[in-house]
């Protein structure tokens, strides 16, 4: 069967490095597995092999989805070069589909297997391993099939990963069998198969459809065309392009996560009071369970997206080839400063949108939803027909009302800053800065954490805070050389001038000092408790100053003008 | 005598361990139509990307209007109109949305202007640049790098791939700019025919080297496609200073000479030959010839 | 005005222009005080360089073929056909010169010569007519 070699060649050709890095991980990790059991095994070094093993099935779900569009077009990501060999359709949807789910299942199977024959008893032996290759071939069905609306496929990926996770869940807890588990997953794979195949076959064939807005048709009128309005100057164009380019993607995704969110509601729930606010006339106000459990988590879901967006899952002004920059941003007639700046403003414009997006959802749910009372000895007093409003509303006395203020300034804060910190990898051109610096970031966090857990003393816990606080602290110090570093390097281009790099720091140290003075003021509770475990006020004290100065980001910021200058006028 | 719109001196830029511009000198006078040409990989876009500010000059300097395009790209890149032969557009905007976003950039702009050409191109102001053919939209770039009447064209390879409509369109806006008094046209092409059309200077690149800079008339006149009859049959080729490449046989060799034709005529004569046949060459020709020759 | 440019000639192109502006009055289709299309205008036609087409109408100002009012433009000039007929005089004794030149190489009698000439004129006649 050499048509099946070929493909085969041709994916091991392209993908080599990558499948051996992931073989190696996962070997690494199956062999830690069997000789030692899994609650033997540190906490950080578990986390850091299972986010690398995370990272390993990203790999292998990038590599075997072969996408070659981006996410925002309708289009089918199967490569088209590959339409050209003289194979059969079917083989090309089929083979890679069946070679990926393969893969992916081996590499789960002996991670599994080895942790079984450790000793470990409760651990399910197939579903987990099927549930993976399910993922990964309900995945490609999306990227390959034409379905011809732009961003469909960004949803689908959300409702896939969603609904997968959600029926596993629901499955586990109800106690499904593992035989009827790894059937209706065996049926999803199946489904993806057939799906694929058709899609990639009308992608072959050209039997597109891409669903436009307009539906104006193509041609020119007869009347003269409407008058051009010129905008009123260069930065208002240039926050334009940047909006339509990246900007509407944080909020697109966050109406999507909370349109998601909402769903649920429709179903009867329970009730659970909210303990945190002082109660009123002996009464707690109760909120639906679903709520109160994962109202929370969207609220991190946000900054999360916000990650993702910055990571990439957007357009960019760099050229896949090259990493070199389209040379229509590259010839415009501004400064390197400007074009930075402005990306870092759309990026606020778009974690302001989210967040005003969300906050209109919860006005609705809060409209919406219903709750009621409860007594503090927890014996029900309202029926609960009573508008969440209502319920809430005679408890928001001022300090409620200035945390809930707060907490949403940091939350606007947190989203800014992670989709604003990844631009000067981006930025840079260099293709290992782009995926070492996230991979490579999240591998030091889990090696301090292994150190601290080896250097602690016997009898403390391993996450004592003086650790702790001087771990944050020396990260402040490797900010502040990090600074000396970056104003070294761009020496001589003249990006950063003494100027700019006294405005950064005066508005790093503005925004640390009114952070760190909102967590004092508020956080009196937080901090007797942390104190109640074992530290004294002035380790508290140092930690809770050291988190803030080393969160509130700066070089990274000041790096992204500097990289933009450093490609525009390299490439 | 007015400053020089490029003025390049003694640049070189390596890439690695290949030097893609070596000791480059290159003056461009305001109000003139400069022809760069040579082959794939000698260094035309290499060369159009520092003028630009898109490369830094690692030996050498460039200046474009008395300033340092990597310095200054707001004052520098506002009066240049760039066409380039990939168009990268941003395929999500719509015509209208390109012409609105790069009239803000330049202060200079023309919107009348901007809009008669809208018509004179024939292009749909609605229409999505993905939607649009390939001739439609350098067509669409063109626009955007004329409206504003630059002081500098710069045109890199702008006709690859274009059908003969859209060529005339791009020689004419050429036409149209050094018409208006005092501005430039900088353009590489590998359609010699254009180039000889259109410009007043030539610069041949040969592996980053310039092998020729002179006006195109001097040029032609400087080569000639000569004919040597000899008196006795030759086995191998004369040895003429000058030539660039012998053709033929026994008792009558061709070459294409370049030189002044005095210094032919002697050298014929003293190699026992007469000139039996001499006609002018095309700048097609020319470039064979020269970038031809080792 | 209808002029055809070829750059695969050999002949610098103003030179061109030139020598089909003085056909064009010598053949009348171009009459005396016509006024010739703008430099702009013809290079633009033409697709050359607007230099070029200056150069040419240089050549013909300083050739007396046209005369160049300050603020109106270009005009044939009065004595233009009484001069553009010298020129193209001047061009069939550069063809006739290459016509005897090849005649003696060939080894053909100027009497033959002017005998083809004639046979060939009146056959070119009967075909006009």
């Amino acid at each position: 069967m050499t048509a099946v070699r070929g493909v085969s060649w041709a994916l091991w050709q392209r993908h080599r490095v990558v499948l051996l890095i992931v073989a190696g991980v996962v070997g690494t990790f199956s062999s830690a597995l069997a000789t030692n059991r899994i609650d033997r095994i540190p906490a950080p070094v578990a986390g850091m092999g299972l986010l690398l093993l995370v990272f390993a099935y990203l790999a292998l779900v990038g590599v075997f989805i072969q996408p070659d569009a981006d996410v925002a077009t309708g289009g089918s990501s199967y490569p088209v070069h590959l339409f050209v060999l003289p194979v059969r359709t079917w083989i090309l949807a089929l083979w890679p589909m069946l070679v990926g789910t393969a893969a992916v299942f081996l590499a789960a199977e002996s991670v599994l297997l080895a942790d079984k024959s450790s000793g470990t008893e409760a651990v399910p032996l197939w579903w987990p391993a099927l549930f993976a290759s399910a993922l990964l071939a309900g995945l490609q069905a999306i990227f390959w099939y034409p379905l011809g609306i732009p961003y469909s496929k960004l949803v689908l990926t959300f409702l896939h990963i969603g609904g997968l996770a959600v029926a596993a869940g629901l499955a586990v807890s109800y106690r499904v069998g593992e035989g009827l588990m790894c059937a209706g997953l065996l049926g999803i794979i199946a489904v993806s198969a057939v799906i694929a195949s058709i899609g990639v076959s009308r992608a072959r064939r050209g039997d597109i459809r891409i669903f436009e807005l307009d539906r104006r048709p193509s041609g020119l009128s007869l009347q003269a065309p409407a008058p051009i309005r010129a905008y009123p100057g260069s930065g208002p164009a240039q926050s334009w392009y940047e909006w339509r380019l990246h900007g509407i993607i944080l909020p697109m995704m966050v109406a999507a996560l909370f349109g998601l969110f909402c769903i649920p509601l429709t179903v009867k729930d329970t009730y659970t009071p909210v303990t945190l606010v002082a109660p009123l006339g002996g009464l707690y106000p109760t909120i639906p369970t679903y709520v109160a459990t994962y109202l929370p988590l969207l609220f991190v879901l946000v900054p999360f997206a916000a990650w993702i967006v910055g990571c990439g899952a957007k357009r960019t002004d760099v050229k896949r080839g090259d990493h070199t920059f389209h040379l229509f941003f590259a010839t415009r007639p501004s400064s390197d400063r400007t074009l930075a700046a402005q990306k870092l403003w759309c990026a606020a414009k778009s974690s302001a949108v989210a967040w005003f997006l969300v906050l209109l959802g919860l006005a609705a749910i809060l409209a919406g939803a219903r709750g009621g009372y409860q007594s503090v000895g927890q014996d029900y007093v309202a029926p609960y027909r009573l508008p969440l409003s209502t319920v809430i509303l005679p408890y928001l006395d001022e300090t409620t009302v200035l945390r809930s203020v707060a907490i949403l300034a940091l939350l606007i804060l947190w989203t800014w800053r992670n989709y604003a910190v990844g631009f000067w990898t981006e930025l840079s051109g260099s293709l290992w800065l782009r995926y070492g610096y996230p991979i490579g970031g999240l591998l030091v966090a889990s090696g301090v954490f292994t150190l601290l857990y080896w250097t602690a003393r016997p009898g403390e816990s391993w996450l004592s805070f003086s650790l702790l606080a001087g771990a944050f602290w020396v990260c402040v110090l490797a900010k502040g050389v990090g600074l000396l570093a970056l104003l070294r390097y761009q020496r001589g281009t003249g990006v950063l001038t003494p100027r700019i790099v006294a405005r950064a720091l005066a508005s790093y140290a503005a925004v640390s000092g009114a952070i760190i003075l909102v967590l004092f003021a508020l956080t009196g509770i937080v901090r007797s408790d942390f104190m109640s475990i074992g530290g004294s006020p002035l380790v508290i004290d140092s930690l809770f100053v050291g988190a803030v100065l080393f969160w509130v980001p700066l070089v990274r910021l000041l790096a992204a003008p500097v990289m933009l200058h450093h490609n525009r006028h390299r490439s | 005598m007015e400053e020089p719109i490029i003025e390049i001196k003694g640049l070189t830029r390596r890439f690695g361990r290949n030097t893609a511009l070596n000791d480059i000198d290159l003056t461009v006078r305001p109000g003139i139509v400069m022809g760069l040409v040579g082959e794939n990989g000698a260094g035309k876009t290499t060369l159009i990307k520092h003028v630009l500010g898109l490369l830094c000059a690692q030996e050498g300097s460039v200046r474009v209007f008395g300033k340092d395009p990597v310095a200054n790209p707001e004052s520098v890149l506002s009066q240049i109109g760039y066409l380039s032969e990939e168009g990268d557009l941003p395929m999500w905007m719509r015509v209208r949305e390109l012409i609105r976003y790069a009239a803000a950039f330049y202060p200079t702009w023309d919107m009348d202007y901007a809009q008669r050409l809208l018509r004179e191109f024939s292009l749909d102001p609605d229409a999505k640049l993905s939607k649009l053919s390939k001739g439609q939209r350098s067509r669409a770039g063109l626009l955007v790098a004329m409206a504003y009447r630059p002081q500098l064209l710069l045109l890199d390879e702008p006709s690859s791939g274009l059908d003969p409509i859209v060529r005339r369109d791009i020689l004419g806006a050429i036409i149209r700019t050094i018409a208006d008094d005092g501005r430039t046209v900088l353009f590489s092409s590998h359609l010699l025919s254009e180039v000889e059309r259109v410009s007043d200077r030539i610069a041949i690149l040969k592996s980053g080297r310039i092998l020729l800079n002179d006006t195109l008339e001097n040029v032609k006149q400087r080569h000639v496609r000569v004919t040597l009859l000899f008196s006795a049959a030759r086995e191998s080729p004369p040895d003429l200073e000058g030539s660039l490449g012998w053709s033929g046989g026994k008792r009558e060799w061709s070459t294409t000479y370049f030189g002044p034709i005095t210094q032919l005529e002697a050298a014929a004569a003293a190699m026992g030959a007469r000139i039996v046949d001499r006609h002018g060459l095309s700048l097609d020709e020319i470039f064979v010839a020269q970038v031809g020759a080792a | 005005m209808n002029i055809h440019i070829s750059e695969v000639d050999g002949v610098p192109i103003y030179l061109q222009i030139v020598n089909q502006i003085k056909f064009l009055i010598a053949s009348g289709r171009l009459s005396p005080t016509d006024e010739l299309p703008p430099i702009r205008s013809l290079a633009e036609q033409l697709t050359v360089n607007p230099n070029t087409v200056a150069r040419a109408y240089r050549e013909l100002e300083l050739a007396g073929v046209v005369t160049k009012k300050r603020t109106t433009g270009t005009y044939v000039s009065e004595g233009a056909s009484r001069l553009s007929m010298e020129e193209c005089k001047r061009i069939l004794a550069e063809r006739i010169d290459a016509l005897l030149a090849e005649a003696k190489h060939m080894d053909i009698d100027i009497e033959d010569v002017l005998d083809l000439v004639r046979a060939r004129e009146e056959i070119f006649r009967s075909e006009v007519a």
